[in-house]
């Protein structure tokens, strides 16, 4: 299964200090609760230390090493082991507390860590396009979430009025 | 003869629910050959559409 191998990369990285820790997002992290769905390419979020005077994070160092280690950049991606992966800092806000909460998973011997349940929703809901919405609902109809962590977390970051919009149009069956 | 929409709502319910309690490698597993599927069907379209360009420029 190639995504052990994209994943012991980044397990490689981390343990080397590239970066502090990492975690699998969209859809890929939401394989981890719901159903299959056909998806392009794996999100991974990483958390840098910051660089003294400088503003701007830098993720070269962590394209550099999967392309020595045969990657190939196409566009916002790296492919490697078969797989587009998409590297994303997280430092901050709603993505620096999935990153910081994300759970360790297990993918038949390899480690991994993926955002929780209730974090890819949120998330889902902040980005609001339509993949993002049917995944949410995805999220509710499968019971996947605990919905208290899910609301308090929607409440740490500003999201009521987008959960109520949401609930509207998806849940209130109104128009 | 009417479609019992329940019938089928509930049959495809335990169906997700089934996929979604598989093993994460097992799921993963699925989405390789999701991916498969979708890169094969795209690199068809391709073709297809290549062929059809060379056609069209022949007249």
């Amino acid at each position: 299964m190639d995504i052990k191998e994209v994943l012991k990369a980044f397990n490689e990285m981390e343990a080397g200090g590239l970066f502090t820790r990492y975690a699998i997002g969209g859809a890929v992290g939401a394989l981890f609760y719901l159903e299959p769905t056909d998806t392009f390419d794996v999100d991974i979020f990483i958390s840098l230390s910051p660089v003294p005077g400088r503003l701007l994070i830098d993720i070269s160092p962590v394209t550099n090493y999967l392309i020595d280690k045969g990657g190939v950049l196409e566009k916002e991606h790296v492919r490697i082991f078969g797989w587009p992966v998409q590297i994303l800092a997280a430092s901050e806000g709603l993505l620096g507390e999935a990153l910081n909460e994300a759970q360790n998973k297990d993918i038949e011997g390899t480690f991994t860590r993926v955002f929780s349940a209730e974090h890819l929703a949120a998330i889902a809901l902040k980005t609001g396009r339509a993949k993002d919405k049917a995944r949410l609902l995805q999220f509710l109809e499968a019971a996947a979430l605990d919905r208290k962590k899910f609301h308090d977390i929607i409440d740490r970051h500003g999201l009521k009025e987008a959960w109520k919009k949401f609930e509207n149009q998806f849940l209130n069956d109104r128009p | 003869m009417s479609t019992d929409w329940e019938k089928i709502e509930k049959s495809k319910r335990e169906e997700r629910d089934r996929l979604t309690d598989l093993p994460i490698g097992e799921k993963f597993r699925i989405l390789d050959q999701m991916r498969g599927r979708a890169a094969a069907i795209k690199a068809h379209k391709k073709l297809t559409f290549e062929k059809d360009e060379a056609a069209r420029e022949k007249g």
